[in-house]
């Protein structure tokens, strides 16, 4: 039956929350594995696309493994979804490189906000699968041009500049269409705590 | 209640990590008092989560994964405390900064280390203390961490970022009857917001 078979075709995505969980109170090997072979090489192209040169970019996907490694136990699957950690994993860590690099000399901390989240909910598990989708959801309903400009954010070290000279548009249309998205994007959480 | 924000770009820049990290510092210290920035800092995070689970692979060395392997059997080094500053909020409690140097009367500020090309530091101002007139270009942004100024007719709070960009003349005259501290960061170094007032007083 063609239905079945295509039920047995499509392949769930693997659960990389419960992977890192597995990281974290077993120590387990494969699970890590699984995990380097999806995000490594996505973190490698996402850092080469915000300018990191090849074997920098090789550099920083691996040190972003080697923290999802050691700090997995921090990691809480209802504040936000694994891609959304590692994303911030890898953010962190090109701002420390970027650092290094530039300035040697600085004691600016690691990480300006590692304070504990003191809002604990029952069911946040939900919730962050659920904010998640919102998200998605909210991206994907952007008009091209306002999904473009949050994008262009990710990928450029001088942000206003440089989004202005690549995708030809003058400053105030970049402001002005990422004050929209993110007045969506707003909009689309306005119910959460 | 905190009134005055940062704006949609610099927000979003500082959540995707591609705001220059003085500037940041300024808004992850507005970030710890305000929910709704924060809130909405997390949506731009679970954006960047989707944009990287959407890349597509590029190739890691051979030996990546056993390299990271190797690397886990070692130690990792041991993290190096770090001292508080005592009578900062976080995250500036964990910042260095050199002393407080005098830049007129009822006037001081301590500069950030490590800011780089960057002017960043904490700023105080006694009462009644206006700041000269000056023109500004590029980005500045100041978050109040105590006492209050007033720009252009608008009062800046505690938890109040105030965000300045292009070419602006302003003077924020602090008011009320205590002391006024904040945490600034500005990208040009020349002629520009508060420090431009402190390199010209100091003759630098
Ligand atoms: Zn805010």
């Amino acid at each position: 039956m063609p239905g079945a078979w295509s039920f047995v075709m499509t392949q769930p995505d693997p659960d990389y929350a419960a992977l890192i969980g597995a990281v974290a109170n077993a120590a387990d090997r494969a699970a890590f594995g699984a995990l380097f072979r999806h995000f490594a090489p996505r973190v490698k192209t996402f850092l080469m696309r915000a300018g990191a040169s090849a074997a920098m970019a090789e550099e920083i996907a691996q040190e972003t493994m080697l923290t999802v490694w050691r700090k997995a136990a921090q990691f809480d699957p209802a504040k936000a979804s694994a891609a959304t950690w590692i994303f911030t994993v890898a953010r962190n860590l090109r701002i420390d490189m970027l650092r290094r690099e530039r300035h040697p000399d600085t004691l600016l901390p690691d990480d300006l906000e590692d304070r504990a989240d003191e809002a604990p909910l029952a069911d946040r598990l939900i919730i962050v699968a659920e904010r998640d989708d919102r998200v998605r959801v909210a991206m994907a309903s952007l008009p091209p041009e306002q999904a473009e400009v949050v994008r262009a954010a990710f990928f450029h070290d001088k942000p206003h500049a440089e989004i202005e000279r690549l995708l030809n548009i003058p400053l105030g249309t970049v402001k002005s269409r990422l004050r929209l998205a993110m007045t969506k994007l707003r909009a689309a959480l306005e119910d959460f705590s | 209640m905190i009134q005055h924000h940062p704006s949609s770009v610099v927000l979003a820049s500082y959540a995707a990590g591609s705001l220059p990290e003085p500037l940041g510092l300024v808004v992850a210290t507005h970030l710890y008092g305000c929910a709704a920035c924060q809130r909405l800092k997390t949506s731009v995070e679970a954006v960047g989560g989707s944009e990287l689970e959407a890349m597509p692979p590029t190739a890691m060395a051979d030996d990546a994964l056993a390299a990271v392997f190797a690397r886990l059997e070692r130690p990792a080094a041991p993290l190096v405390p770090f001292e508080r500053t005592p009578g900062l909020p976080p995250p500036l409690d964990r910042c260095r900064f050199d002393p407080w140097r005098r830049i007129g009367i009822g006037l001081r500020w301590r500069p950030l280390l490590g800011s780089g090309t960057m002017v960043a530091g904490l700023l105080e101002g006694m009462p009644g203390r206006a700041l000269p007139t000056h023109a500004h270009r590029g980005l500045e942004l100041t978050c109040v961490i105590a006492g209050s100024f007033v720009d252009a007719g608008t009062r800046f709070a505690p938890g109040d970022l105030a965000e300045i960009d292009g070419d602006h003349a302003h003077r924020p005259t602090i008011d009320g009857d205590t002391p006024c501290l904040c945490v600034f960061a500005t990208e040009s170094v020349r002629l520009s917001g508060w420090l431009g007032v402190a390199q010209r007083l100091l003759g630098e």
